[in-house]
């Protein structure tokens, strides 16, 4: 297991080149620069801020430079928050976009599964079909009108909830932009819980533990919720990214201080090296999530091994 | 000798989006204590149907109706608490395909003892020490050690003796084994099949054997029923049945062996034809259109079973 880690971590190298390469390039090629203003600065100052910040260089040559400075941990400073370096700024908003990100990539995996199972064990009844209709709403649903419409119907018309805001990220806070983050993820874990629920129970071993006389309940959790699981557990892989890029747009509707709002000043303002750090931070992220996820996968699968 | 198992008038129907399909129809069947007896038929025949509606062990869209006993217990209609204590603790069932049915998640010492353990309320250590016990018995060498490795580490043979185990290890009255041997190759097929004789002569304990291999039946049954199309068309000792089949269908079937110890003259005899489709009612005899004898008479009026040498056949042209 620990070779399986170190084989896929060393493996993760030439992916994250690409992303870094890729965004690199993609970033310095959109219009304007990071010390465009409305005011048009004069020739002279914007030359002086460039051959500080090394953007008179060919492209090519920014980019050995920065890659060499990355690979001595250093995502250099910030273009717009001028006394802050990348690397801060990320540290600063990661507590809470994890705990934003976390809530919602638990609360997808517990709500999906049972709900999912729920509707499984009610195989085309009623209630099936109300989970199953929500879950499509859900997944139909982008984010960015999800959250409007709960903040609309929660904050604003109920006033139960504060309709922006992070505070100390507590649970009235977190409430509005957990919801909308995770609801498609409920959504989805929810469907594919359902569908393999549904190919478990009707496997040949599930009549075995019912031949044996087995109480449907522990026929349900012991024989069949392992095997419906393992698709939810390799879904979460994606899930995290997609919850990671979620919450990059709900951070910025709910104005929440996290390293996803970053990302959006960032990209407006052509921070490149803010942009840059919290895209490598975003990939890193996912690359250990999809580790953590086939790990998981190896746990719960016997015929699985890693070696 | 009193029957241990007796159904009567067991018809077992499927909703399906085209219509209901009546895969088992008005069966009457004894199974005597100690006897081991083959159920043939091809195919769709409703062999295994018959005894997963015995267990309550219907696809969700099935239903079954009669009466099936166990000791005089009413098993069909059965509250399912009730049923559920019944199934794996006195009626046991084995299938077809070992490969799938065990759980590849849990241990085989886990699959092993669960059973024990509920039936019979033994703690954790006594069942797996019976689990050890049972699996030395069915010839699976290094029990001890092999009762913490999942089925994926067992061959499809082995696995075959690990479900037989898991049958025996509550000690069951009855045991049902539907084609417990059709999904093994050959050589394998002669070791289970031994097994399963040994276990016979040791445990004597009332064996339903499904099977459309009728060379299975004549080595290891006492008593045959013959069914086709959901229903029983011929019952009798093994002998008799062999040596003097009263069914046409029977008659075919044995026609359709091959057999080794015949010169080369002895051409198999295929059955023309197909098995009728069970979502229409069959007015005659279901065997007609297929019967090389059949007259006006099997196509219009439904045969019941009747008393015929040693045992019970379904046909209007035998001798009254």
């Amino acid at each position: 297991m620990l070779n399986y880690t170190i084989r896929r971590l060393v493996g993760a190298v030439p992916t994250l080149f690409l992303i870094i390469a890729i965004s690199f390039f993609m970033v310095r090629s959109a219009p304007g620069g990071p010390f465009d203003r409305e005011r048009v600065v004069p020739a002279e100052i914007k030359a002086n801020l460039e051959r500080v910040y090394h953007l008179d260089e060919p492209l090519w040559q920014q980019f050995l430079r920065y890659m060499g400075s990355i690979l001595q941990g250093d995502f250099g400073p910030s273009f717009k928050y001028k006394d802050f370096s990348v690397t801060e700024l990320i540290w600063q908003g990661f507590p809470v976009s994890a705990q934003l990100g976390g809530a919602a990539v638990l609360l997808s995996a517990i709500a999906g599964v049972a709900l999912g199972a729920l509707a499984a064990l009610n195989q085309n009844g009623r209630l099936d079909g109300i989970l199953m209709a929500g879950a499509m709403t859900g997944i139909a649903i982008p984010n960015f009108v999800m959250a409007p419409l709960l903040t609309l119907v929660l904050g604003v018309y109920l006033s139960w909830l504060p309709v922006g805001g992070w505070g100390d990220g507590g649970l009235r806070q977190a409430t509005l932009p957990v919801l909308a983050l995770a609801l498609p993820q409920v959504a989805y874990v929810a469907r594919l819980t359902r569908g393999s629920m549904i190919e478990v129970l009707g496997a040949n071993y599930i009549r075995t533990a019912r031949a044996k006389g087995l109480p449907e309940r522990l026929t349900i959790t012991r024989h069949a919720l392992k095997g419906a699981m393992l698709p939810v557990v390799s879904y979460l892989g994606p899930a995290t990214a997609a919850v990671i890029t979620g919450s990059v747009v709900i951070e910025q509707i709910f104005g929440i201080p996290g390293i996803g709002r970053y990302f959006v000043q960032g990209a407006l303002n052509r921070d490149y090296t803010l942009v840059m750090g919290t895209v490598i931070f975003y990939g890193v992220l996912i690359i250990l999530a999809n580790l953590l996820v086939d790990l998981a996968y190896g746990l719960l699968d016997p015929k699985v091994r890693y070696d | 000798m009193s029957a241990i198992l007796a159904i009567r008038g067991l018809t077992t129907r499927f909703a399906t989006p085209d219509g209901e399909v009546a895969a088992v129809s008005d069966v009457d069947l004894d199974l005597r204590a100690g006897e081991t007896l083959g159920v043939v038929g091809e195919s769709g025949s409703g062999k295994s149907q018959l005894f997963l509606s015995v267990l309550g062990l219907l696809a969700r869209n099935g239903r079954a109706t009669g009466s099936a006993r166990l000791d005089g217990q009413e098993l069909i209609g059965l509250a399912p608490e009730s049923l559920r204590r019944v199934r794996g603790g006195r009626i046991a069932m084995i299938f077809q395909d070992p490969m799938t049915s065990l759980n590849p998640f849990l241990t085989v010492g886990r699959q092993l003892t669960e059973g024990p353990m509920l039936h019979r309320g033994l703690d954790e250590r006594t069942a797996r020490a019976r689990a050890i016990a049972m699996l030395e018995r069915v010839r699976i060498p290094d029990a001890a050690r092999r009762l913490n490795q999942y089925p994926h580490e067992f061959s499809g043979g082995m696995r075959q003796r690990i479900m037989i185990a898991m049958a025996l290890l509550p000690e069951p009255d009855v045991l049902i084994a539907d084609e417990p041997t059709t999904a093994l190759d050959v050589t394998v097929q002669a070791q289970i099949l031994d097994l399963l004789r040994e276990l016979r002569a040791s445990m004597g304990i009332a064996t339903v054997l499904i099977t459309h291999d009728l060379g299975v039946v004549a080595g290891l049954c006492d008593r045959v029923t013959v069914m086709y199309a959901g229903r029983v068309v011929e019952e009798a000792p093994v002998e008799p049945l062999f040596g003097a089949p009263a069914h046409p269908y029977t008659r075919a079937l044995l026609g359709a062996l091959p057999r080794v110890d015949a010169d080369g003259a002895h051409d198999l005899v295929a059955i023309p034809g197909q098995p009728p489709n069970l979502q229409r009612v069959i007015e005659g005899c279901a065997f007609a259109p297929r019967c090389a004898q059949a007259d006006a008479r099997c196509t219009a009026t439904r045969p019941g079973l009747r008393a015929h040498g040693a045992g019970r056949a379904a046909c209007l042209r035998l001798p009254s």
